[in-house]
């Protein structure tokens, strides 16, 4: 992304969050169409249960529009968002959240495009298994940090917000648990 | 620049821009950036799905709610206060009905009766003059 957009969306997000603030729901309506998506996505991919993410999902928001008070644009609005999602994310794999549900590791596949054949359908399921249990494998801190990576394509300064901790522990984190999903997903390729 | 995959070395600085550069000299660091590759490739099969419909409904209920109990959340430590003020201005309404009359009045008119009674009683018994 272009330095000069990505900067111009973070001060228009923390614009309409300072217009939250100042009693205009309508842009947490903007924050919420622009943020639902990859909040639940990344919640989805952490607990590996579309219903608790969703439930994790509506709690992240909910706080976001009850702080709105105290908010102050210090820091990315996104790396105040997942440092929530985060938060909500770890205690409820802590408390076995996601276990509770009885949908671990869920399925679910949607194919919106083309009609594949069932063996393919299979193949893919499966290949698509592997990767799912390959993260969910891996340690909470490492597992949020390569979401936050791969999928969210937070910078490592970000990251290390997100997660409370060094930019060089953010690569260490990264480091090891790529050198794991290799190990365990080197049969895909 | 020294492997940075080789005992003691710093193997996450492979992760940094510059690491390219060594890689173009180490077959060790060329293969894990190639590795690297492509388990981020392999971790590309897990593609979002839709988010159900009804989230924004149910997530906007939410809110409702809570405004509604932080409208209510600052009067909460006054309840007790605000129950008893209650309670004293109904005793208060409760009180100030129509006054009962006083006993003054009550005897007078029972002093009346008893007179005219006592009138009529000496008129049976003859005992006094007719009007």
């Amino acid at each position: 992304m272009d330095m000069g957009v990505a900067s111009y969306a973070i001060e228009y997000d923390a614009e309409l969050m300072l217009r939250v603030k100042d009693g205009d729901p309508a842009s947490f309506g903007v924050l919420l169409s622009k943020y639902r998506g990859p909040v639940i996505h990344y919640l989805h991919r952490m607990v590996q249960n579309r219903d608790v993410a969703e439930e994790l999902a509506q709690e992240v928001f909910l706080r976001v529009y009850k702080a709105r008070a105290t908010y102050e644009p210090a820091a990315k609005f996104t790396t105040w968002l997942f440092r929530i999602a985060t938060h909500l994310a770890l205690n409820a794999l802590r408390d076995g959240k996601p276990e509770r549900g009885g949908q671990s590791l869920d399925g679910g596949v949607e194919h919106a495009d083309g009609r594949p054949s069932a063996e393919q359908q299979l193949i893919r399921e499966s290949r698509l298994d592997m990767v799912r249990r390959a993260v969910a494998a891996l340690p909470e801190k490492q597992r949020a940090a390569v979401l936050m990576h791969k999928y969210q394509e937070m910078e490592y300064s970000q990251i290390a917000k997100v997660l409370g901790c060094s930019e060089s522990a953010v690569k260490s984190l990264l480091f090891r648990a790529y050198e794991t999903l290799r190990a365990r997903l080197a049969h895909l390729a | 620049m020294e492997c940075p995959l080789e005992m003691g070395g710093r193997p996450e600085i492979l992760l940094e821009p510059g690491a390219e550069r060594h890689a173009a000299e180490c077959a060790r660091c060329r293969d894990w950036l190639r590795n690297l590759e492509t388990t981020r490739q392999a971790l590309d099969l897990w593609q979002p799905e839709p988010v159900r419909p009804g989230f924004d409904r149910a997530l906007w209920q939410r809110i409702e709610a809570e405004e509604a109990r932080r409208w209510w959340r600052p009067w909460r430590p006054l309840a007790p206060a605000l129950a008893a003020a209650a309670v004293l201005v109904g005793a208060v309404i409760l009180s100030s009905g129509p006054e009962p009359r006083p006993l003054a009045e009550f005897a007078e008119i029972e002093q009346i009766e008893q007179t005219l009674s006592d009138v009529q009683m000496l008129r049976d018994l003859g005992l006094t003059q007719p009007l």
